[in-house]
């Protein structure tokens, strides 16, 4: 059902491995080219892989004061940072009554648990005895959120979601239908994730589902997911207030859509994802034709490719093979509650310059993902609308449905 | 199946799905025993520990019986007992 205001992006912000900032993140997008790279932050001699994405480069003392920065895991000050950047992208100040009328949406899957990491390695293998006592505040799930809302004074509604890879998918949707139903009147939406510590690489590993090389989504010998860090925020307000006071519009939120498989913890069905991906169409009032671009979940699992492609084709039907369907996870690897967020500032972009990013390392076609995943290079299409894929383990699926500013 | 190799498989095989060792044996297929895809990291995971060996990811893809597995410890595991691998019945 849809509301009555329709809701636009103006102000995009990004931390990933393929830049500090959205421009950085979305230059690296448009070039097909993919932060992939040796794993830096731990020491990878006793595990199966080496690979990973990273945030390169990132100096937290160039943002916070060190006083701030003790608050701070590694997961909450990319969220800072890329929440800071889509505010001043917007170009708006929050003051006043609108403090109370703007939502704060986070998603992340893990919180702080380089933090949490760092502590038990005191406490079980040094025998210190003792926590931090800013332990809990830097690893609640909700720093982000607060950090964010504490930084701009943001008094109105403010939570995280946390449902693994979706994440970030439910925190912009829901952060969405507040905007557009006219509970709120800005949103700050998005998601962060800082996966890299010793026992989380060890407990991916044991899953054996992380690729030794690269992450090749669709590709016949995609070997599995390559995990990546960041975060991604947008900035939604309500298309006639963005117009109004002449603010760059990036693109709109036309609509989102949930669902459950209710069948595995791992293993995906075509089903569910199916029936999110037409939740968010309907929610848009869009035409399955009008969209001519899939920003995919694509991990790169010998699992989850094949049913996305089936999952599209159900949905889309012929208009399938007209759609170009890429995944960034192959760039900016699989951050998982923040893969939602780096995704909506990929495919918001895509929009606005009319430029679809590829899926980076693309070697053969799997005849089981026979769409057309745009190999290793962009390309220029002028787009009505598109759709960004999120499905978590655990069976949740959120889809976010966008439309090119009219 | 006094094979010791025989016998972590099929104790590692009975604590993951939870049934008694003796419905299990060299010939049972996974699909018999309903395992998927984290019952069989699991599996590995009990075998590494059981075993004290790392068993790669490639090496487990493709293992579909019992038997799959005991012969893929072979490789892996420097105290199998070689003689009992191929006596089928």
């Amino acid at each position: 059902m849809n509301g009555s205001r329709r809701v636009a992006v103006t102000g995009v912000g990004a931390v990933s491995a393929l830049g500090r900032n959205a421009a950085e993140t979305w230059s690296a997008l448009s070039e097909g080219r993919s932060g992939i790279a040796r794993i830096e932050s731990v020491d990878t001699a006793g595990l199966r892989f080496r690979n990973g994405a990273e945030v390169r480069g990132f100096d937290p003392s160039e943002h916070f004061d060190p006083v701030r920065l003790d608050f701070l895991d590694r997961f909450a000050q990319f969220a800072l940072v890329a929440a800071r950047e889509a505010l001043a992208d917007s170009g708006l100040r929050i003051s006043g009554d609108l403090s109370e009328r703007t939502a704060v949406y986070t998603g992340s899957s893990l919180g702080g648990q380089t933090t949490e990491d760092a502590g038990f390695v005191d406490l079980y293998r040094r025998g210190t005895n003792r926590m931090h006592p800013l332990s809990i505040p830097r690893v609640m799930a909700n720093a982000g959120a607060s950090q964010i809302s504490m930084e701009f004074g943001l008094t109105g509604p403010a939570c995280t979601i946390s449902t693994a890879c979706s994440s970030s998918n439910h925190a912009i949707g829901h952060a969405f239908w507040m905007v557009r139903s006219g509970l709120v009147d800005l949103a700050i939406a998005g998601g962060s994730e800082a996966p890299f510590s010793h026992a989380h690489l060890k407990a991916w590993e044991a899953m054996r589902v992380v690729s030794p090389d690269t992450c090749r989504p669709f590709s016949a010998d995609r070997r599995g997911v390559i995990l990546g860090e960041g975060a991604g925020f947008l900035v939604l307000e309500p298309l006639d207030a963005a117009m109004a006071r002449g603010a760059r519009i990036y693109a709109e939120v036309a609509g989102f859509g949930m669902s459950s498989d209710a069948h595995h913890l791992t293993q995906p069905t075509s089903s569910g994802p199916a029936r999110a991906m037409r939740a968010a169409l309907g929610d848009a009032d869009l035409a399955a034709e009008q969209v001519g671009y899939v920003n995919a979940h694509g991990t790169g699992t010998r699992s989850n490719d094949p049913a996305e492609t089936r999952a599209i084709r159900d949905v889309f039907g012929p208009h399938a093979d007209k759609l170009a369907v890429s995944s960034t996870k192959s760039m900016h690897g699989h951050a998982l509650g923040a893969a939602g967020a780096l995704e909506a500032v990929a495919t918001v972009l895509a929009l606005h310059h009319g430029v679809v990013p590829p899926t980076a390392n693309f070697t053969t076609l799997d005849p089981e993902c026979d769409l057309d995943v745009v190999p290793n290079e962009a390309r220029a299409v002028r787009l009505e609308a598109a759709l960004s894929n999120s499905f978590a383990f655990g069976g949740l699926n959120a889809v976010l449905a966008f439309r090119a500013p009219a | 199946m006094s094979d010791p190799l025989v016998q972590t498989v099929v104790a590692a095989l009975a604590e993951v799905k939870h049934v008694p060792p003796e419905r299990i044996t060299l010939d049972t297929t996974f699909a018999e025993l309903g395992m998927d895809s984290l019952d069989t990291v699991t599996m590995l995971f009990e075998l590494e520990t059981r075993l004290e060996v790392t068993i790669p990811d490639e090496a487990a893809k493709s293992v579909r019986t019992v038997r799959d597995v005991v012969d893929g410890l072979r490789g892996l595991t420097a105290n199998a007992s070689p003689q009992t691998a191929s006596s089928a019945s």
